[in-house]
């Protein structure tokens, strides 16, 4: 730990050096001082900033020509397509090995929801993707495939998914539902007409959930009017006040262009300028958290920094120096005291309250749902209505269960930002002195990233909402819960004598109809209460999970910080202990070697 | 199909004893249309291809069509002894119209009125397609404009149900929407779905496969899921794949668009085919065979799909005049088929639809009066919805849609009540060309089983009233079989 290194001529490495070389620069000081601590928070750091995937969901209108823009931007067959069966669940098209793709099903019912795997291929994979309802009683939610192809490779994610609006399982009007695993969209509408009133209205939404959406205009090869519909878009974009980019692609262009190698044709399919756009939006999403792996970069060195300059104050000056040490005393006894903190218990203490307002929040909204339905179905008749109310259910519940999520973030968030301050007020006299900084605790802890999804940085409700979806209430939830539900389906509305009136004469009818409407209506209300009750309970199971998952995080987090808060400080006060009484010789070639270390990590830290 | 049938005059007179005993303007309006003839409307969302599909039907080019959205007032295309055109106000007061006739379409001149104004348009035009059918126009639904959505959901839920007889509904495969909408449609003084009177219409199917050459193919198999089971079974009668354009296009091809087909069948298949890669390809290609304009214009009124079928037409000698190709594509296009259906559900029933329209909208007008007005009234209104056997037929025929049934028996009686035609043949089920004693002999085989299953016990309650009425149609038949042989 003394600066043999430090007669390299090194400070080059810094002012103009990536966040990497910085990253890599004090990853090996941190080694030589020994901090292994440090090197495993670098570490981490650094592996969250080399994956920046971007999830870019393609969704629309069903028919459009999603699946088939899909294919036409990996330049392969990856997602089936098909005249008349369409895409009925969400398909991940991410790196890989070529040609690997897994479903994912669920079976039992109710409480015994269960969610298995299956490594599948070929037409078997293709008939999975269309018939999510299975013959041996599985349903499948989702599948992945992997390809090895370049844009992927960059960390571009994309998601194939059901149609908005169709009729079949898995379709859904919410655009919610479709997005919540999305950082950006490509909406798909095809050349054939302008944009709809519902088109639009999902435009809205999804403008307002990704961070970037793209309009893409499909099947330009086929319809002759096809810059008319996109000059009709852009203008129909405009008026709605959304800034979104229209992109016309004709994804069979491109696929003829990659069978026959086809340089003009390729540039004619504008697939090329799509993935252009793609390609910007993902630079800037590394950007980002390149930006955010250097601040974690700069906080590091500023421990080490401290550590340093306290020791080097101590040789220059043994006098002053002794006022030092007792200050270094007592920072790491204030640390230290950190350590063991109250934190801890208010966290926990937090994290309990959190967990029952979520429970209570999750049933009263369930509650009244259930309630507005039931009042519902006793002035309609099911048989008529169901499969819109069905429709309007589920997508009322998924709102619903977006909000308690969104809610339980927000709180989350709080209570971190909370503990955060009671650190800050322990730490901040010991942080003064050291010019740690742990001073701001706050600031610490947003540049934690809790585990690899949930990122308390946001700051947005929204943002922060999405992030947690994405890694919480996943596969099962989102698409069996939210999507269609197997114990609403389930439900057999007997058949209706339609006409009957007319056929038997209507008022010889009316008791007998009488009875069959209150039977199909006591129907409805069991499915849909058994449909509420099931969404209950997973959802509150999911947040119980997620809270436990986050309680443990943000306890570790924060113990990690304070460790090497403490060690800083700990280290810092034993080395100026013990350069005040080392001779005038040794503490003068002492101070020769750590001037150039302070002088080399102020170097590394940017600013 | 010509004389009036006796339920209509029974429909006649019910509705001249209310008009003197009500003497609400709504009566008259119900006698009126029982006169015109069978009223069509076309109905679906925005772009759908509802303009084109009519001109189609109508063989020529007069309803306005377009890229962007294009109807915005719903317009009656009737026959006429002159070319005349009329706004109707909300207002009630008519408006005559100054128009222009171009050689795509008609351009009327509103003349200054505010469409919101505009109840509906008349356009009276002496052509003979129109002698016994009239049809409408329908701004589509779904669209940006709230108000032109707002004016089509209210002519085909509201205003205009008294007067409409059928509709022809135009989807882009199933959506939502389009089954919300016909949802609505039939939501009437019955309030139950009511498929009688509805047939859907698979449109712009040349579109499904990306413009493939077996597009229609696929249209079709599209259409029998639609057909055989699902959602859309039990709110309309019949599905049918049209591509609208071609057969538009089928029915008003000129001989210079003939020849420019010619002359490309002319080039080698391999240029063709690059060609037609893409639209802008095909536009861009060889000016010297055909020059850019013209390109345009072919793929303006074929579609890449049509362009890419008549050329392989043509090449392959399958049509050699433009007489040949136009019939050709009327039949790949789907449009003889929708013809044909029209004729035998539709058409062939006229005057019991035309009964029914007007029979529902008496007893809605009565309904708006203070219960117990016109007690009698109400009950020959009854009487005849409960009577008339062509009335009970079509109640059955919704019923059994409903059932979503497609066992033996139910298809059985499905034929016998008419559901694939009201000819004694279709009901029985016989080719034309079967003799008589054939056909007698198929009759009473009928009427054996549906006996039979109406004393079975194991028969259901709503199926022994469908066996029922299926009886009550096959006696029609052995009764017109009798009047013939003898
Ligand atoms: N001509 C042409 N046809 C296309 C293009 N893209 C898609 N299609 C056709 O459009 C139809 C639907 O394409 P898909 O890619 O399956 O569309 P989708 O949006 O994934 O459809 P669903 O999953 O069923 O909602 C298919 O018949 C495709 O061949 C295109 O660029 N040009
Ligand atoms: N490829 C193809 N295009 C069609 C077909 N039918 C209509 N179109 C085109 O689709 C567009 C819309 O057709 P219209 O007939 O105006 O549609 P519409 O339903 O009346 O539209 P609105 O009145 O605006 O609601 C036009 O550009 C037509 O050329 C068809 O069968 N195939
Ligand atoms: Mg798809
Ligand atoms: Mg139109």
């Amino acid at each position: 730990m003394d600066g043999r290194h430090t007669t390299e001529p090194t400070s080059r490495a810094s002012a103009g050096g990536s966040v990497h070389e910085r990253l890599r620069a004090t990853r090996s000081a941190c080694e030589h001082l020994d901090r292994d601590d440090l090197v495993t928070q670098l570490d981490q750091a650094g592996a969250r900033a080399r994956t920046p995937e971007l999830r870019v969901a393609v969704v629309g209108e069903f028919k459009q020509g999603k699946s088939s823009l899909v294919n036409a931007l990996v330049q392969r067959e990856v997602c089936p397509v098909e005249d008349d069966l369409a895409t009925a669940v969400p398909t991940v098209v991410r790196h890989g090995t070529e040609g690997e793709a897994v479903v994912t099903l669920v079976t039992g019912a109710g409480e015994d929801v269960e969610s298995i795997e299956r490594t599948l291929g070929g037409d078997e994979l293709r008939d999975h993707i269309m018939r999510p309802i299975r013959d041996d009683g599985t349903r499948v939610t989702g599948a992945t495939i992997s390809c090895d192809n370049r844009l992927l490779g960059r960390g571009v994610v994309l998601i194939d998914t059901p149609g908005v609006g169709g009729t079949g399982a898995g379709h859904t009007r919410n655009a919610v539902s479709s997005l919540g695993l999305a950082d950006a969209a490509v909406f798909v509408t095809d050349a054939s007409q302008e944009l709809t009133a519902s088109e639009l209205d999902y435009l809205r939404q999804a403008d307002e959930i990704c961070s970037s959406v793209w309009c893409v205009v499909t099947k330009t090869d086929f319809y002759p009017d096809w810059s008319t519909v996109v000059e009709l878009d852009r203008g129909h974009l405009r008026t709605a006040g959304l800034d979104i980019p229209v992109v016309p692609v004709s994804s069979s262009l491109r696929m003829f262009a990659v069978r026959h190698r086809d340089a003009e044709i390729n540039a004619e399919s504008g697939i090329p300028e799509l993935a252009r756009l793609i390609e910007a939006h993902l630079d800037a999403h590394v950007r980002v958290a390149e930006g955010r792996l250097g601040e974690q970069v700069d906080a590091v060195l500023d421990q080490l920094i401290a550590h340093h300059r306290a020791e080097l104050e101590a040789v220059r000056d043994p006098d002053a120096g002794a006022h030092l040490v007792e200050q270094l005393e007592e920072a790491r006894d204030r640390f230290d005291a950190l350590r063991s903190g109250r934190w801890k218990q208010g966290l926990a203490d937090g994290i309990t309250d959190l967990r029952s307002e979520v429970d209570f929040e999750l049933r009263a909204r369930i509650k009244d749902i259930s309630a507005e339905a039931d009042a519902s179905i006793n002035v309609t008749d099911p048989a008529e209505v169901w499969s819109e109310f069905e429709a309007v259910l589920v997508d009322k519940i998924a709102g619903e269960v977006d909000a308690v999520y969104r809610l339980m973030l927000e709180s989350a968030g709080d209570l971190a930002r909370r503990i955060a301050l009671d650190l800050d007020n322990a730490g901040v006299e010991a942080g003064r002195i050291l010019d740690i900084d742990v001073a701001d605790p706050a600031d610490v802890l947003a540049r934690a990233t809790i585990d690899d999804e949930i990122d308390l940085k946001t700051t947005t409700s929204i943002g922060a909402g999405l992030t947690l979806l994405r890694s919480s209430y996943s596969g099962v939830l989102m698409f069996t819960m939210l999507g269609s539900m197997a114990s609403l389906s389930a439900v057999a509305v007997p058949p209706l004598a339609i006409g009957a009136g007319l056929v038997f004469g209507r008022k010889g009818l009316r008791d007998e109809s009488e009875r069959l409407l209150t039977q199909r209506r006591a129907q409805a209300r069991a499915a849909m209460k058994r449909y509420c009750d099931d969404v209950g309970f997973h959802v509150g199971k999911d947040t119980r999970d997620t809270l436990n998952r986050l309680h443990r995080t943000m306890r570790d987090t924060f113990q990690t910080h304070a460790d090497s808060a403490v060690r800083s400080a700990r280290e810092a006060h034993q080395a100026a202990d013990a350069a005040r009484r080392q001779d005038a010789e040794t503490r003068k070639r002492r101070a020769a070697e750590l001037a150039p270390t302070v002088a080399r990590l102020e170097a590394l830290r940017t600013s | 199909m010509t004389t009036p049938s006796p339920l209509r005059s029974e429909v006649a007179a019910l509705l001249a004893d209310a008009e003197d005993r009500i003497g609400l303007d709504g009566v008259g309006d119900l006698r009126r249309a029982l006169d015109e003839p069978l009223t069509v409307a076309i109905a679906g969302k925005v772009k759908a291809g509802k303009s084109t599909l009519l001109n189609a039907l109508i063989g020529m080019r007069i309803a306005p069509t377009g890229t962007g959205e294009t109807t915005r007032i719903v317009t009656w295309y009737r026959h006429g002894p002159r070319y005349e055109i009329h706004a109707e106000l909300h207002d009630g007061s008519r408006r005559r119209l100054p128009f222009e006739r171009t050689a795509s379409e008609l351009e009327i001149d509103l003349d200054g009125l505010d469409a919101n104004d505009i109840r509906r348009l008349d356009v009276a035009w002496p052509t003979p397609s129109l002698v016994d059918l009239t049809l409408i126009d329908t701004p589509g639904v779904d669209s940006i404009n709230d108000d032109v959505s707002a004016r089509t959901r209210r002519f085909l839920t509201e205003e205009d149900r008294t007067t409409v007889d059928a509709v022809v509904y135009l989807l882009r495969h199933t959506h939502e929407t389009d089954l919300r909408l016909l949802e609505a449609f039939h939501d009437d003084s019955i309030n139950r779905p009511d498929p009688v009177n509805t047939i859907a219409v698979l449109s712009r199917s040349d579109e499904i496969a990306g413009g493939r050459l077996d597009s229609m193919a696929s249209a079709r198999r599209i259409s029998r899921r639609y057909t055989d089971r699902g959602e859309l079974r039990r709110l309309v009668q019949a599905v049918v794949p049209v591509a609208g354009l071609l057969g538009e296009t089928a029915r008003t091809l000129t001989q210079a668009e003939f020849d420019d087909l010619g002359r490309l069948a002319e080039v080698p298949a391999r240029d063709v085919e690059r060609s037609l890669l893409s639209v802008d390809r095909f536009v861009a290609a060889d000016p010297t065979v055909v020059d850019a304009a013209a390109r345009a214009e072919l793929l303006r009124r074929f579609g890449l799909f049509g362009v890419k079928l008549s050329t392989n037409l043509v090449r392959r000698g399958v049509a050699d005049s433009a007489e040949a190709i136009a019939e050709v594509l009327a039949d790949r296009s789907g449009l003889t088929e929708l013809r044909d259906v029209l004729d035998r559900l539709l058409r062939s029933r006229a005057d019991v639809l035309k009964a029914r329209t007007a029979i529902l909208g008496l007893e809605r007008l009565l309904g708006e009066l203070p219960s117990g007005t016109h007690p009698d009234l109400a009950e020959r209104v009854d009487r005849v919805l409960g009577n008339a056997h062509p009335l009970r037929e079509l109640a059955a025929l919704a019923s059994l849609r409903a059932r979503n049934d497609d066992g033996p028996l139910a298809t059985s009686i499905e034929r016998a009540i008419g559901g694939h035609g009201t000819s004694v043949g279709q009901r029985l089920g016989c080719g034309e060309d079967t003799s008589a004693d054939e056909r007698r002999n198929a009759a009473w085989a009928d009427l054996a089983l549906f006996h039979d299953q109406r004393e079975n016990p194991f028969t259901d309650a709503s199926m022994k009233e469908l066996c029922d009425v299926a009886v009550r149609s096959l006696e029609i038949v052995l009764a017109d079989l009798e009047l013939a042989g003898a």
